[in-house]
């Protein structure tokens, strides 16, 4: 699949034919939120769905900023992907960090910056108390659409669910931290009160991040994620991260994303 | 003092003088004196005016007498005494108000005359007079022929003037000419509306409703509702049915009259009273909520009149995007359209009088504005009729599919598209492949103008849509391939197709599982199933085999990995599996490829097996399989198909000719195809008959004539009888030919006993030349006694064919079910009476 998403990104050159009289709009996020999710092809959970929900039924969700990055963007982070991976090429370390704002099937994929991990919530109306809130807050709050700012120095970050493979990643940069960001961690730790969840969990603004690429190394081989650090803290590229504009929050509910604006 | 000579003429007038003089009381000495000048008037002899100074002289004497003054206007009315009707009706009043309390005949007639006057303020004076000299009782008879004229006439009339007269554009001129004057005030329209209405009619019914019955009530107001008197009309409904105009209780207001309701509406319009309006038009849509156009055209007439053109354009506007069946679309289509042309008519009257602008309006403007609007709702009239039916069925992609055709440019259709993809329920669209063709012509926009990219996130978006049909799913993954492909990249589409395609660990367990779910499971767990993706997935590899030079070898695997999923999931076809074998023995052995027609056999039911053995065989027999190899091929086939009854002939044909490239013509090789004939089914008759053709004519050609003779003997016997004549007659030619007359003879005595006389014509014909050339008379003579002996002898007995032959029988019913049929002996009307 890997290869599907490399060849690709050379399309990315055909899409300059497109002259700025003659650029279309782009997919309305709206179409993208609807169908965020595909249906679950897992055949276990579908079964047990299909058959009779005997077990607890328990409703996940997730909250997000997100960013479409634009053919310009992709570019720029390609760059950046490009140079770290002949930084780690030259300090022994020969893998390529996949894009993440490529799908598997090569089309261009939104990147995010979570704001929790996945929530599993024991009730449905808790669920949707939960987006409420949050809407709520976010109404009355002073929040603006705001630009994130990232630190010039992207981290590797061992992924939770599979600690094989690791994230190439962009910390978000104190300001934003400790502004827009704490703000919003701020309205989702007083939403989830009271709620009946599975695991409770505490949000660390300081991690805040957003992953751009990922390396996956083969078989017996683990990943030093100190050393790899060390390695892009001694050569940090002078590529120019791309702007990241952020006007929403998303939470994912079933299998949409409802977007909640920020108030103008 | 008159000159009474001129009146008193005879004797007798003088004889009648003397006698009232005496007696003025006596009433039948005036009538008998009247009735003489009546009758000499009658004659010619005395004029009206004489009579009538007698008539005044009788009245006078008898002021108080009701019938008297009767006959006295009787006669004033039946003889046209005064042209004008005043007169008479002076004569009326004069009678009345001298008779008092005792002429209500007198009011009730003075009233009907009146009425035929037509004259408005003489009713009104004959009407109250009428009042006011009969009882409170009744006063009902007066208002009966009261009603009756306004109800019959004065309304009728006003409501033809509103309906008939006028088509809705010369209405909505009028008014626009109105709002178009420089002095127009809503106020004062609304007074010179005033002055036209029916005043008359409005005070009287006002007064009526004081008086009238509870179950009269809505009645007369209806009536009221008739006279454009709006003040008054407001009035009184306000007073008999919105107490306080309390528009709240629904209940009630239910209860009344949509047409009541409807005038009450209007009566707010003309009297612009805004916020009553809006309150009172906002209860009707809830009292009427499953039909209010009525109440919005009315509305967008009052806006018209009122508010303004522009607010009306708003209106109707909103109106024509929520309306939801075709019926009201239509009227506030032809609304908006016959405003449209009204304004445009109007404007373009007053600069024809060279009239370009007044204070208000510059007409040249106006017009412009409304030439474009209308314009817009022509071109735009079909879209809009799409909205309607896309309002009724958000879901019919169909529709949104002739949605995107109205709009030619590309950002409008991408519009259309969006708007679509966001409304459709794919669980709710029930024409299979319908919403995924939608979203690949999304697509395709983008792809076309080589926004590549975005065309991609669009297919891959598309495939998280939880179709319900297969085809949905099929149709973008194939789409989005071929446009892949149309940049020349094969790899990229075989990619996809690679993703598409990945097969599960327990495949048919989930197949059986979706089969069984009723779309509980997500469709895009079974696109490995798909024989349309697989196929394209093939044909691209395989056309890659074939084009790529360097490294077959890969591509060969992957093309027979393909081959090998697909028989797997059991969706390989019988031609499938004959490409599969066909590249095996191109590119590795043709061994291996007959193992691939063995594995297709297996795999298929007897009908299909035979076109594969067909194939197989055809190859095997140009491959280089030894002949014994070929021969059990042939075995083996014939063993697996011949019981199933399959007509095997051409796979009985290819043998023979391969036995006879290999042997040449022997009796081996007749004796298989005579077998042949006779192993095949009966149901094949003419494969039968062709295969004995073959062997008969390879015997006489290679082995000579004599050696035919069995072979004729044994098809004779073995084919149908209806098809055996035409052998022994060519068994008999052969005899001839062989000088055996005598045998041609018994040949042809067996085939004459096949059949009956008449359904062998052909033979007996052949006979008949036979004997002549070759018999004598007496053996014609034996023919004939033979033909004529058989004709008794086969004639068929049909009842007992069919009783022997166990088939069904057209008999009379021999049982009877119920014991009240047991009388009834009618005979069984299925049957028929067979003539044979």
């Amino acid at each position: 699949m890997d290869l599907l998403k490399d060849s690709y990104n050379s399309s990315s050159e055909e899409s300059d034919v497109n002259s700025e009289e003659n650029e279309l709009p782009i997919i309305p996020t709206e179409i993208l939120n609807k169908y965020h999710i595909a249906p679950s092809t897992n055949t276990e959970s579908n079964t047990m769905n299909y058959k009779s929900s005997l077990t607890t039924k328990i409703w996940n969700t997730f909250i997000y900023l997100e960013w479409r990055p634009n053919m310009k963007d992709r570019r720029t982070l390609d760059k950046l992907l490009d140079y770290y991976s002949g930084v780690m090429n030259q300090n022994g370390i020969h893998l390529k960090v996949e894009p993440l704002y490529w799908s598997d099937l090569g089309s261009p994929y939104p990147l995010h910056i979570s704001l929790s991990p996945n929530i599993r919530i024991k009730d449905i109306i808790d669920r949707d108390k939960l987006f409420h809130r949050i809407e709520s807050k976010l109404d009355k709050s002073h929040l603006k659409p705001f630009e994130v700012k990232f630190g010039n120095v992207p981290m590797c970050i061992r992924s939770m669910t599979n600690p094989k493979s690791c994230f190439f990643t962009l910390p978000i940069d104190t300001t934003t931290q400790v502004g827009p960001i704490t703000d919003l961690v701020k309205i989702i730790e007083e939403s989830k009160k009271g709620l009946n969840l599975e695991t409770s969990f505490d949000l660390n603004i300081s991690m805040t991040h957003m992953s751009i690429g990922q390396l996956n190394p083969g078989n017996g081989v683990t990943l030093d994620m100190s050393a790899i650090n060390q390695i892009i803290q001694h050569s940090i590229s002078n590529c120019d991260i791309p702007k990241v504009c952020i006007n929403s929050i998303n939470v994912d509910k079933n299998r949409q994303s409802l977007s909640i604006r920020f108030p103008e | 003092m008159e000159d009474i000579s001129k009146y008193i003429k005879d004797d007798e007038d003088i004889a009648f003088e003397y006698e009232l003089q005496n007696d003025p009381g006596q009433l039948q000495t005036w009538v008998r004196y009247i009735d003489r000048w009546r009758e000499q008037n009658t004659n010619g002899l005395r004029s009206e005016d004489c009579i009538l100074w007698l008539f005044r002289r009788y009245v006078r004497q008898f002021m108080n007498n009701v019938d008297v003054w009767f006959v006295f206007i009787n006669w004033v009315i039946d003889n046209r005494i005064y042209t004008d009707y005043n007169e008479v009706a002076t004569i009326y009043e004069e009678s009345i108000r001298n008779c008092g309390n005792k002429s209500e005949k007198l009011c009730v007639n003075f009233l009907k005359y009146t009425i035929e006057t037509r004259d408005l303020s003489l009713i009104r004076k004959s009407f109250d007079l009428g009042l006011e000299f009969t009882s409170k009782h009744s006063h009902y008879k007066l208002w009966e022929q009261l009603l009756s004229f306004i109800k019959n006439v004065l309304i009728s009339t006003t409501e033809s003037l509103d309906k008939d007269e006028k088509s809705q554009i010369e209405q909505f001129g009028e008014t626009i000419s109105k709002v178009f004057e420089d002095d127009y005030d809503i106020d004062k329209a609304k007074e010179e509306n005033n002055k036209t209405s029916n005043i008359w009619v409005s005070i009287f019914l006002e007064r009526y409703l004081i008086v009238c019955p509870s179950n009269e009530l809505l009645d007369s107001l209806t009536m009221l509702g008739g006279t454009h008197d709006y003040k008054r009309i407001k009035e009184q409904y306000d007073k008999y049915l919105f107490q306080n105009r309390d528009y709240t209780n629904l209940t009630r207001i239910k209860d009344f009259p949509y047409s009541l309701n409807l005038v009450y509406l209007r009566v707010l319009c003309e009297l612009n009273d805004k916020s009553e309006y809006q309150r009172f038009v906002g209860t009707l849509k809830q009292l009427y909520s499953f039909n209010h156009t009525n109440l919005d055209l009315i509305t967008a007439k009052y806006l018209m009149t009122n508010e303004g053109f522009e607010a009306l354009e708003v209106h109707l506007d909103t109106l024509l995007q929520s309306t939801v069946n075709i019926e009201d679309f239509s009227k506030v289509s032809k609304f908006h359209f016959d405003f449209e042309e009204a304004i445009i008519d109007q404007c373009l009257n007053r600069i024809n009088k060279k009239e370009v602008q007044n204070t208000k309006y510059n007409f040249q403007e106006v017009m412009k504005v409304h030439l474009e609007k209308l314009q817009m709702l022509t071109n735009d009239h079909s879209i809009k009729l799409n909205d309607l039916y896309l309002r009724k069925s958000p879901n019919n992609v169909g529709m949104w599919l002739r949605r995107v055709n109205h709009f030619q440019a590309l950002k409008e259709k991408i519009d259309v598209y969006v708007q679509g993809i966001l409304q459709i329920d794919p669980l709710h669209v029930k024409e299979p492949g319908t919403f995924g063709r939608f979203w690949c012509n999304y697509a395709q926009l983008y792809w076309d103008n080589k926004d590549y990219d975005s065309a991609r996130e669009i297919f891959e978006r598309a495939l998280k849509v939880p179709f319900p049909y297969l085809k949905d799913l099929e149709t973008i993954w194939f789409s989005w391939v071929e446009d892949e492909l149309k940049l020349n990249d094969p790899t990229k589409a075989c990619l996809l197709l690679e993703q598409a395609l990945k097969i599960p660990d327990n495949p048919m367990a989930i197949l059986e599982q979706y089969e069984n779910s009723y779309g509980n499971i997500p469709t895009r767990m079974v696109v490995f199933h798909s024989l349309k993706l697989w196929t394209l997935y093939l044909d691209l590899l395989e056309s890659e085999v074939i084009s790529t030079l360097d490294k077959p070898d890969e591509m060969y695997k992957k093309t027979i990995q393909i081959y090998e999923n697909m028989i797997r999931l059991k969706i390989i076809t019988p031609l499938l599996f004959v490409s599969y074998a066909r590249l095996v023995a191109k590119y590795e052995s043709q061994i291996k490829s007959f193992q691939i027609y063995n594995r297709a056999i297996s795999s298929f039911p007897p009908e299909i097996k035979y076109d594969i053995w067909l194939l197989y065989l055809n190859v095997a027999v140009r491959s280089t399989l030894s002949v014994e190899q070929v021969r059990d091929l042939f075995d083996e086939s014939l063993s697996q198909l011949i019981p199933n009854q399959i007509n095997c002939i051409s796979i009985y044909l290819l043998n023979n000719q391969y036995e006879e490239k290999q042997t040449g013509v022997t009796q081996t090789t007749i004796t298989k195809l005579v077998k042949s004939a006779k192993e095949l089914s009966s149901k094949f008759v003419e494969s039968k008959i062709q295969l004995w053709d073959l062997a008969l004519e390879r015997t006489k050609s290679h082995f000579g004539l004599e050696m035919a003779r069995p072979l004729y003997e044994e098809c004779i016997t073995t084919i149908p009888r209806d098809k055996a004549t035409e052998y022994v007659m060519s068994f008999a030619n052969l005899e001839v030919a062989l000088g055996e007359v005598v045998r041609a003879r018994e040949v042809l005595r067996y085939g004459a006993n096949l059949l009956p006389p008449l359904r062998n014509e052909p033979l007996w014909k052949y006979w008949e030349e036979f004997e002549i050339t070759n018999g004598d008379k007496e053996k014609y003579k034996d023919m004939l006694k033979f033909k004529k002996k058989l004709d008794e002898e086969m004639k068929v007995n049909t009842e007992q064919v069919s009783q022997e032959s166990g088939n069904i029988e057209f008999v009379a019913s021999k049982t009877t079910t119920h014991v009240s049929q047991l009388s009834n002996n009618a005979p069984n009307p299925e049957e028929i009476n067979l003539d044979l």
